[in-house]
């Protein structure tokens, strides 16, 4: 047997792991997705685009009109998975630790934190936004794109207990037990999107038997991926209380109308929304501006005075937030975002994103590395020059 | 040499049975091989770690409860997003319009946004509705409509002459008025509203020809002054 069939199998992994060979696949296959997803932001919006293409495990096709579809490229995840690790392992394995080369490894620290700061973007990043009216407070945000089933016990005259199902136990089906409560829920159906209308006699009979929707039909529709589109998601719930059934409620984000129903003196509300997240401190929006240039209607600035009040670390103060200058407050990143009601109501974006510093702290590597090593390289050249200068003397 | 095929895992032995297995299990992974594989391990474990598909629990004070994200002027500018800009605000709008004198008008249920109560013995009930999207499109609630006075479907072409448009500052208002045949003949007067969010908003009676009639102007005079709050 040669060498090569003895080789060992970690180093035959890691050398195919390590291969500039891959380096190449991956950055073409990198560019090949940049480029499709560029393309596709035109029907899909930059959301849809950006999750079919770059937050994806495998890019599907389907044929116009057929019900099957199959993967046609690597999607994102796995290509930036792959290259990180082809350029850190190359780079541990290949690159001396010297300061001669102190330049290249900042650099490929830098491009390594750049990908995967991209990664934890995707994993963990929770886009969302808070609403308020001047003089009123919030201590909510409400997820732009999530959705959840919210059952709330209106019992108490002080307080409501709301228990929030998110969209992807929805999605899984089954049962549902809330804990803490004598509830079950059973989802009958769940619609990403769908389309409601008051419900004719040549509707077929609605599988709702309790509160408004006997009276409306139901027809599911594809998600809607455009930046200014958002899905209608409705659900068929099936509500069971200590095993006794309370009807099965028709909920959709279409629908305005409060429902609910009674168990054992306690009452409950149910409702399909966006996600919310509580905070555990609350903003009060004490002015809105919108100034605009003197003499014309062109918008100059939009800011949002605030009063931040915590009251687990008696923190009360007042911010500004502006259209450049956002709020960053234990982990989320208030941004001036929209506003209405006369300049009386603004609307926030809220990021959070533990990653929001790995781009910034990467392209400061790449920079800091670019100028150690080029500034060797031009110490290496300098000295070459004087040994020329040097050698030339003494030739002469 | 024959192989062996390899055990499932239920009942694997101490060593493998098979030639490949074997072969491979005899080679120790190199310290590299080990720490790659442990760092792939940590980064699967951390980021499964993450995931936060559970039912929540909020104990939110009533005399508090926040505002929701709605009004926002659709006309309005928007704010340049911020770098990490996600979807656009799709804001909630809720009208709001003038009564004419003497009408009433109390807080919807159900799926009724409010009910509006004309002035006058025996005036019938005018019904605001609000549906998320189409609600089917102008066309289907048309032809429902027509089906509950007992006239026959229509098609796209023929709306623009069955319609009056009613102009308010919340964009137009489609008004449509549909009386049935026959002694005991239904009128129905029906308007919809798209909204700038594309839900449906239908403002609707139906009674006898003259109670309708009689209300009918104060209707139309109520669209006019539909507007955002």
């Amino acid at each position: 047997m040669n060498d090569q069939a003895n080789k060992h199998w970690g180093t035959a992994l890691l050398d195919a792991l390590t291969s500039l060979k891959l380096a190449i696949v991956l950055l073409t296959l990198l560019m090949v997705l940049v480029l499709a997803c560029t393309l596709a932001q035109v029907d899909l919006g930059t959301h849809g685009a950006v999750e079919r293409y770059m937050r994806s495990w495998l890019v599907w096709w389907r044929p116009d009109g057929a019900s099957w579809s199959i993967p046609v490229l690597p999607g994102g995840a796995p290509v930036g998975g792959l290259l990180i690790l082809n350029l850190s392992v190359a780079q541990i394995r290949r690159l001396q630790l010297t300061w001669r080369k102190s330049g290249l490894w900042l650099l490929h620290i830098g491009l390594v934190l750049l990908v995967a700061g991209e990664f934890v973007s995707a994993m963990l990043q929770v886009d969302a936004r808070l609403t308020f009216e001047e003089g009123h407070s919030a201590n909510f945000v409400e997820r732009t794109r999530e959705y959840e089933l919210a059952v709330v016990d209106t019992t108490d005259a002080a307080y409501d207990d709301e228990y929030g199902v998110p969209q992807s136990l929805l999605l899984a089906g089954g049962s549902i037990a809330i804990a803490k409560t004598p509830l079950q829920l059973k989802v009958v159906a769940y619609m990403r999107n769908s389309e409601l209308r008051n419900r004719t006699d040549k509707d077929p009979k609605s599988l709702a038997t309790a509160g408004v929707g006997p009276e409306i039909a139901v027809q599911q529709l594809p998600p809607v991926t455009a930046d200014d589109a958002q899905d209608t998601p409705s659900a068929l719930i099936d509500v069971h209380a200590d095993g006794v059934s309370k009807g099965v409620f028709l909920v959709s984000a279409g629908i305005s109308a409060q429902q609910g129903f009674s168990h054992a003196g306690r009452h409950y509300r149910i409702d399909l929304r966006l996600r919310r997240e509580y905070l555990p401190y609350s903003l009060t929006l004490k002015d809105f501006s919108h100034d605009v240039y003197p003499g014309t209607d062109i918008p100059k600035n939009f800011s949002s005075l605030v009063r931040l009040v915590h009251p687990g670390s008696s923190e009360d103060r007042t911010v500004l937030i502006s259209m450049n200058q956002p709020l960053r407050f234990e982990g989320r990143t208030f941004y001036q975002s929209s506003f209405g009601k006369n300049d009386t109501l603004s609307v926030l974006q809220v990021v959070q994103n533990p990653g929001w510093l790995m781009p910034y702290v990467s392209c400061t590597l790449v920079t800091l590395g670019l100028i150690v090593h080029f500034s060797f390289s031009l110490g290496r050249l300098q000295r070459r020059r004087v040994r020329a200068a040097a050698a030339a003397v003494g030739a002469t | 040499m024959p192989t062996v095929p390899c055990p499932t895992r239920n009942d694997r032995p101490a060593r493998p049975a098979c030639a490949t297995c074997a072969r491979v299990a005899a080679r120790p992974a190199t310290p590299q091989a080990r720490a790659l594989l442990a760092t792939l391990a940590w980064a699967w474990m951390a980021l499964s770690a993450c995931g936060n598909d559970h039912v929540t629990h909020a104990r939110v004070p009533k005399a508090a409860a926040p505002a929701h994200a709605h009004d926002v002027d659709p006309g309005g500018a928007t704010v340049e997003p911020p770098p990490t800009a996600a979807a656009p605000v799709q804001a909630e709008v809720r009208p709001t319009w003038t009564l004419p004198q003497h009408w009433k008008q109390t807080a919807g249920n159900g799926m009724r946004f409010a009910t509006v109560q004309p002035d006058g013995p025996g005036a019938p009930d005018i019904t605001v509705v609000m549906l998320g999207g189409a609600a089917g499109g102008e066309l289907a609630n048309v032809n429902r409509w027509r089906g509950q006075v007992g006239l026959g479907p229509v098609d796209d072409a023929a709306l623009p002459g069955l319609r009056t448009t009613v102009t308010s500052k919340a964009g137009p208002v489609q008004v449509y008025d549909f009386s049935g045949t026959g002694t005991d003949a239904v009128r129905m007067l029906a308007a919809i509203w798209i909204d700038a969010n594309g839900n449906s908003w239908f403002f609707k009676t139906n009674a006898g020809p003259a109670a309708v009639q009689a209300v009918r102007p104060g209707l139309l005079t109520l669209l006019e002054t539909l507007r955002l709050e």
